[in-house]
């Protein structure tokens, strides 16, 4: 055989060669680009999920503060199966996060869907910042009711997950923000530490049906009871939790 | 990166909150002769009330029957039409189709001074036509007033149709009181953004007095107030309660008008029963 034949027969099974290891690479990439394209909530979830199968034995319950299911009016925990790892960051991102996209209905999500917590710090002190997407206040119906409930999803919900966090911060796309949307005040920190510990929630199942009771309040609890006015003594009326300036 | 930024933001906020040091002769009502707290200014040093400034009336005056003018002075009553300019508050679905909460407030609130002012009450308005004002503007036009009742007016975005419910500042799971910056020694001051920290059981009262009212002039709204962390109640020095409406989708203007005469006739009788109760008056 020629010597230039050789050469090229050489070169030929080299070819070949470095095409069995080059195609099945190929071919993943070429499958990956066909996969149909996510919804937004999907894709969301699937960030949460395989953290969750690496973990799987060790979810705990965890209150997720979604709206009740019969009083869109107030809030009423379920214990949630999650499991969130011990670092207190990755425990608030994920609790945030399933709050927002895991509500059985839509018509129990506190927060409109389209909310991304942008970002999670965690002080040494204890004070915490949430810095959450536009769609929040933008999608968020406005009022006094729909904002408080918001805000209340988002600080008892953290507080259950992550009793590490004392004070919270919210920002709305990394700025400070005067209101929620337009009503409930977002300026200075809200101290979590006088919620008091977690209240027990109802089991993910089936949650039992509570009284209607006026907005605002939350289904697990007790209503508190009429402070009677006109009252005879100066009653210790229990009231805003945010401590400011000096912080 | 960013903690290093919070921290710059938050020394900065620091000292421009020095500079809203005002003087108050008092918290609320277990010190009459208050005096309202400034607007927030550009930093610099605390700036202490000028002690000429003339007090306004107690809160709660002691009581002493033989001191005590013959015809007491009329109630004010500040009204808040909440929103205005390019903030619509609460709107339907979607934004651009029917009533939004700024137009409705708005003849809300006028047809209330209508009402009230009958009724012999002096009425101030934070707004009157379709303007921006801001949440601190509003406050300072409250509190440059000796005493009053503050009402906030909104529509909400949900909630049963044609129900109301009242709000005082606090948060809903309760817990306790606000904890404030501690005052240097001999400086009695209250930051502009705590002025309502003297009010927080005046207001709750109020609230509870006005949605028993409320509950009897508009059937199936609440018995009792809830407590929510309005921004706008938070720099009110006076008795204020914030009332919500339901709702802004179903609302058509000329029968939202028409719940104008008994919210005016609730505020009358919640504050006639406030006064009897706190300063025995009848
Ligand atoms: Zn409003």
């Amino acid at each position: 055989m020629p010597r230039a034949v050789r050469i090229v027969i050489l070169l030929l099974v080299l070819a070949v060669l470095a095409g069995l290891v080059e195609l099945p690479a190929l071919r993943l990439r070429v499958s990956r680009l066909e996969r149909p394209e996510q919804t937004e909530e999907v894709a969301r979830r699937e960030v949460i999920r395989p953290a969750e199968e690496a973990r799987d034995a060790k979810k705990e319950k965890v209150p997720m503060y979604w709206l009740s299911e019969t009083d869109p009016g107030q809030l009423a925990p379920v214990e949630t199966p999650l499991a969130l790892g011990t670092d207190p960051v990755e425990r608030a991102r994920a609790a945030l996060e399933w709050l927002i996209t895991g509500a059985p209905t839509p018509e129990q999500r506190p927060l409109p869907l389209d909310t991304t917590l942008l970002a999670f710090y965690l002080m040494d002190d204890g004070t915490a910042v949430a810095d959450f997407s536009e769609a929040l206040p933008h999608e968020l119906p406005s009022g006094i009711a729909t904002e408080q409930l918001a805000l209340d999803a988002i600080t008892r919900t953290l507080h259950a997950a992550v009793p590490q966090v004392r004070r919270l911060h919210i920002l709305i796309d990394g700025h400070e923000a005067e209101t929620l949307a337009g009503h409930v005040d977002l300026s200075g920190a809200f101290d979590l530490t006088l919620m008091g510990p977690a209240t027990p929630a109802a089991p993910a199942a089936a949650t039992p049906a509570a009284q209607p009771k006026p907005a605002g309040t939350i289904a697990s609890q007790p209503s508190e009871p009429p402070v009677k006015a006109p009252a005879a003594e100066e009653k210790k009326i229990p009231a805003a939790t945010k401590p400011r300036g000096g912080e | 990166m960013l903690f290093g930024g919070m921290g710059k933001k938050k020394s900065a906020r620091t000292a421009g909150l020095a500079a809203i040091f005002v003087a108050l002769a008092a918290f609320g009502s277990a010190n009459p002769g208050a005096q309202a707290p400034m607007p927030p200014q550009s930093p610099g040093p605390p700036i202490h009330a000028p002690t000429t400034q003339q007090a306004p009336p107690p809160l709660f005056p002691p009581p002493s029957p033989i001191e005590r003018p013959a015809t007491p002075p009329p109630t004010t009553v500040i009204l808040d039409p909440a929103h205005g300019g390019q903030d619509s508050g609460a709107h339907g679905d979607p934004a651009e189709e029917g009533a939004v909460e700024k137009d409705l407030v708005l003849a809300i609130a006028l047809g209330m001074r209508r009402e009230l002012e009958r009724q012999g009450i002096r009425v101030v308005l934070t707004r009157q036509n379709d303007s921006a004002v801001s949440i601190d503007e509003r406050a300072a036009v409250a509190n440059a007033l000796g005493a009053g009742y503050f009402v906030s007016l909104h529509v909400g975005s949900t909630g049963e149709a044609n129900t109301a419910q009242a709000y005082s500042f606090g948060t809903p799971h309760g817990g306790a009181p606000p904890a404030f910056v501690p005052r240097p020694p001999g400086i009695e001051a209250v930051r502009w953004d705590d002025a309502q920290a003297g009010y927080l059981v005046a207001s709750r009262r109020l609230a509870e007095l006005v949605q028993v009212e409320l509950a009897q002039k508009l059937p199936r709204s609440p018995d009792v107030p809830q407590f929510a962390e309005v921004r706008q109640l938070r720099v009110v020095a006076h008795p204020a309660v914030a009332i919500e409406l339901s709702r802004v989708a179903e609302a058509n203007p000329a029968s939202l008008e028409k719940t104008a005469v008994p919210l005016a006739t609730a505020m009358v009788k919640a504050i006639a029963a406030y006064r009897q109760a706190s300063e025995g008056r009848p």
